[in-house]
């Protein structure tokens, strides 16, 4: 973030200026604190209640992150997630930095527990699968669309695999200029450029201690097929033990690892493979 | 620090809170969570009012994202070592994908302020908190997490899982449009009243 126009600095300085602002503060409640913990103790509770459950529920997840969840939360009809953030109801869900005179007690939080894990898309406003808008983007099958496109294998990329030391993926060649990149720190992880000719990875994000633990593809692809670009519907298709992350999905790569889908609007905008075992 | 917004303060409340925390309910690792969350409280709902843009939407920011945390507590500090950066990152996160929905819903139905509950917005006579607020959601965690955090754009990149590339264009667009938005408001005084 070096060369900015003086413009930009100027806008800059007064983004700072704003966010330096104490207008800023938001004053928590007395009890804010009680809340939250009593809500994460609530939250842990139903969960260790839904892996007990059975089989059943894990299926339904499943099936498709959306209906899922939104069937697991209470038992409540409605197709939508509560929306906190609307106005009529943010006095009574939020108990914490209340404005007004609202002082909500930690019960009054329930509605807005489980809000996050909702999926950014389910399908509920086209039931059926939309052919409308796949006029430019073949909609038959994933693969066929995808055919040519780069493999980001369940263990890596090329001679890159997850794991491997910053020592030995720079021995691959495959990492940007060897002048410009130097080890991960102690305790920490770098971010370095993918350069093998080809736009396939962005980069690959290495930890001192775990080595690789995550590679960001540019235009490569699952070997299902999937990546930026993916409707999704092909994910859902291609993936059938999604689980919804808080910026899209996931899907089991191996044991040690699994495929991060960044969705929005309907479309797979990036895919990521990101180690379980990362420190970053 | 002037209490814009009036609340009920700290003094008492908060030892009294932590108190009763240590004293009664709070078992095994919760503890640590509850003292993490009375550390950092005001800090992050400052974060989330950066973020969401008002202070309601702040604490439910705040909230959600804690008590997801928080329900994972013992696998999130095993996890990072560094627990309030994950928040943060989960604050934006959260943040972007929760716009979506809610953009989604507006779509459906076009619900009236109710005027009775909206608390004057401390910023109303800024035109750049006013231009703000017409930023794509991701476009805003990243001018947040640039001029808020004061991260770089890798940091920004890693902590919204998005490529350097995206962070940059991103970043430049919402300048972009925030300096449009700026000069349009200064043209359009008394121009376009269309």
């Amino acid at each position: 973030m070096s060369d900015r126009s003086p413009d930009d600095d100027a806008v800059g300085a007064e983004l700072r200026r704003l966010f330096d602002d104490d207008r800023l503060d938001v004053r928590p409640v007395a009890g804010a604190g009680d809340a939250i913990v009593a809500g994460a103790r609530r939250r842990r509770r139903r969960r260790a209640a839904v892996a007990s459950g059975g089989g059943t529920l894990a299926v339904l997840v499943l099936v498709g992150g959306g209906l899922a969840l939104t069937t697991l939360r209470g038992g409540d009809d409605q197709p939508q997630p509560p929306v906190a953030a609307m106005p009529q109801t943010t006095t009574t869900t939020s108990a914490l930095g209340s404005p007004s005179a609202s002082s909500a007690s930690p019960e009054r939080s329930e509605p807005t527990l489980g809000e996050s894990q909702a999926p950014p898309s389910p399908e509920q406003q086209s039931p059926q699968s939309p052919p409308t808008r796949s006029s430019t983007s073949a909609a038959s099958t994933s693969a066929s669309v995808y055919i040519d496109r780069p493999m980001l294998r369940p263990d890596g990329y090329r001679q890159l695999t997850l794991g491997m030391s910053y020592q030995e993926a720079a021995a691959t060649g495959l990492l940007g200029p060897a002048e410009s990149t130097t080890p991960p720190a102690e305790n920490a992880c770098a971010t370095y450029a993918v350069t093998d000719g080809t736009n396939a990875i962005d980069d690959v994000t290495i930890s001192r201690a775990n080595g690789i633990v995550r590679f960001r593809a540019a235009d490569a692809a699952t070997p299902q097929g999937i990546g930026a670009g993916s409707s999704l519907d092909q994910l859902r298709s291609a993936y059938s033990d999604l689980a919804v992350e808080s910026n899209g999905y996931s899907a089991s790569a191996s044991a040690g690892a699994r495929y991060s889908f960044v969705v929005a609007t309907e479309t797979v905008t990036e895919l990521q493979l990101v180690a379980r075992d990362s420190d970053c | 620090m002037t209490a814009v917004l009036p609340a009920i303060l700290r003094g008492d409340g908060w030892a009294a809170t932590a108190r009763q925390e240590r004293g009664s309910a709070v078992p095994g690792d919760l503890t640590d969570f509850a003292e993490f969350v009375e550390a950092n409280l005001p800090g992050l709902l400052r974060y989330g009012h950066a973020l969401a843009g008002n202070p309601h939407d702040a604490a439910d920011l705040v909230q959600t994202v804690l008590e997801k945390i928080g329900s994972r507590w013992s696998h999130v500090l095993h996890k990072t070592g560094d627990p309030l950066a994950y928040v943060r990152r989960s604050m934006a996160n959260a943040h972007i994908s929760r716009w979506r929905r809610l953009r989604r819903e507006n779509l459906v139905a076009d619900i009236p302020e109710p005027s009775a509950f909206t608390p004057a917005d401390p910023f109303e006579h800024e035109p750049l908190w006013q231009a703000l607020r017409d930023l794509p959601p991701r476009q805003r965690a990243v001018i947040v997490l640039r001029y808020y955090e004061g991260l770089s754009e890798a940091e920004i990149a890693a902590s919204l899982g998005v490529s350097p590339g995206t962070v940059k264009s991103q970043a430049s667009k919402a300048i972009a449009s925030l300096r449009g938005k700026l000069r349009g408001d200064e043209e359009t005084e008394g121009r376009e009243a269309v």
